[in-house]
């Protein structure tokens, strides 16, 4: 039983691996990144404008796919070190933990870095320059239940941590789960107050751009990273939630079987999904005026 | 939006002066909403930031933008008290406007409504 285990998750890291190797050979091609951006832009509503906007973006998208790409590997990398060197090989958690460290380092830390690193167009110093008027926030570009979800997500992490102290100070659980949910909580505080910090860096970038079409090709992935950045900070938090209330739940219905083992991992690609819903677009006030749809007149409304 | 035209024989200077005060008339930028950073906005148009902070020295003189400390710079709600209280409603309004995602003509559209079935003004 122990060996299948093992051999399982040393099959599933190394097909992870070939995977990510295949789509890096992949990702060299220029059809690679010319498909995605065009499925991008239609995704999104956004023309692409002139051939140099599109050159801009492909090369945005390519260099996203890329990091995601070179993430995915150095994720592997780690965990094939953890797998050889800790008895966490023979876990039936350890692919769960490839998935978390896959959606925070992968899907949060490269987009944030990429969209720090570089400036999506690079207009000429002779050329005519856009700029928005309004300082924009994080609500301007991505919707209320994606901002708000980690915050109700650590909100209800640290009410369910305040249940596992009582639990604790009852003698109902063993100390190790309490330090465990504390350290969870600690942590996903820590990726919160990391995450709003990254969110102020992303939008403190500028953004040059020479026309209203440009500019919202910029907010497009500045929304992407924003909203990528929030998924993290959700993930993080149901560390600690689900790892409370499962010690809670054990220790309160089913005294004497607390088991860390069944942690509701399936949360972790439930926000993942919830996420990846609604992402690629914008809200609408970010549009350039010709692509908002026309709201009617009163007149016409009364009419 | 500002656009600045650097083949422009106006100066960036006044194109981002008449640009700002255009848009505060306009209500693009509606009293206390919060303005870029000299830095940003001066990187984002390509202009030096001396250029930027001499406009809002210059708008904030008129009474039109105002410097909150730390916090940042904001449009200036205006002086008289009655137009002071309408501009803070529609601030509000706005931010709701925004909060629920809805579209600006849709809002001003309703808002239109209510005036007209309300009635003609009193005085």
């Amino acid at each position: 039983m122990l060996d299948w285990v093992v051999t399982f998750n040393g099959g599933v890291l190394c097909g992870i691996a070939a995977i990510a190797l295949i789509a890096l050979v992949a990702s060299r091609r220029k059809e690679f990144a010319t498909s995605t951006s065009y499925r991008a832009s239609v995704r999104a509503r956004l023309p692409f404008g002139t051939e140099a906007m599109q050159l801009s973006i492909r090369h945005r998208t390519a260099t996203l796919l890329r990091a995601n790409i070179w993430g995915l590997l150095g994720t592997v990398v780690a965990a094939a070190v953890v797998f050889s060197s800790t008895p966490l090989s023979s876990s039936s958690q350890f692919l769960w933990l490839v998935t978390l460290s896959i959606f925070l380092v992968v899907l949060t830390a490269t987009s944030v870095t990429v969209s720090l690193r570089e400036r999506l167009f690079h207009p000429a110093p002779t050329a005519i320059r856009v700029a928005r008027v309004q300082a924009l926030r994080v609500s301007d570009y991505i919707g209320p239940w994606r901002r708000l979800t980690p915050v109700f997500l650590l909100a209800a992490a640290a009410a369910s941590c305040a249940a596992v102290a009582v639990a604790h100070a009852l003698a109902l659980i063993d100390s190790v789960f309490a330090v465990l949910a504390y350290a969870a909580l600690a942590f996903a505080a820590l990726a919160m107050a990391g995450g709003r910090f990254a969110e102020r860096l992303v939008l403190a970038q500028p953004q040059p751009a020479s026309d209203a079409l440009q500019l919202a090709w910029d907010d497009l992935f500045r929304a992407d990273a924003l909203s990528a950045l929030r998924m993290g900070a959700a993930t993080a938090a149901w560390l600690p939630l689900g790892l409370a209330l499962t010690i809670v739940g054990d220790a309160w219905l089913l005294p004497g079987s607390a088991d860390a083992a069944a942690f509701p991992w399936w949360g972790i690609p439930a926000l993942q999904v919830l996420y990846s819903l609604g992402q690629g677009r914008l809200p609408d006030p970010l549009y350039p005026d010709f692509l908002r749809p026309r709201a009617n007149a009163p007149e016409e409304q009364a009419a | 939006m500002i656009v600045i035209d650097p083949s422009s024989p106006v100066p960036p200077f006044e194109q981002l002066r008449t640009g700002l005060v255009d848009a505060v008339a306009s209500g693009e930028l509606a009293a206390g909403e919060r303005l870029p950073t000299v830095r940003r906005l001066a990187e984002d148009l390509g202009i030096a930031p001396g250029t930027v902070a001499r406009a809002y020295r210059e708008l904030e003189a008129s009474g039109i933008i105002e410097t909150r400390g730390r916090n940042g710079t904001f449009v200036a709600f205006d002086a008289d008290p009655a137009r002071q209280q309408l501009q803070r409603a529609a601030a509000a309004f706005a931010a709701q406007v925004r909060e629920l995602r809805l579209d600006a003509d849709e809002a001003l559209a309703i808002v239109t409504a209510a005036l007209r079935t309300s009635g003609p003004a009193p005085g």
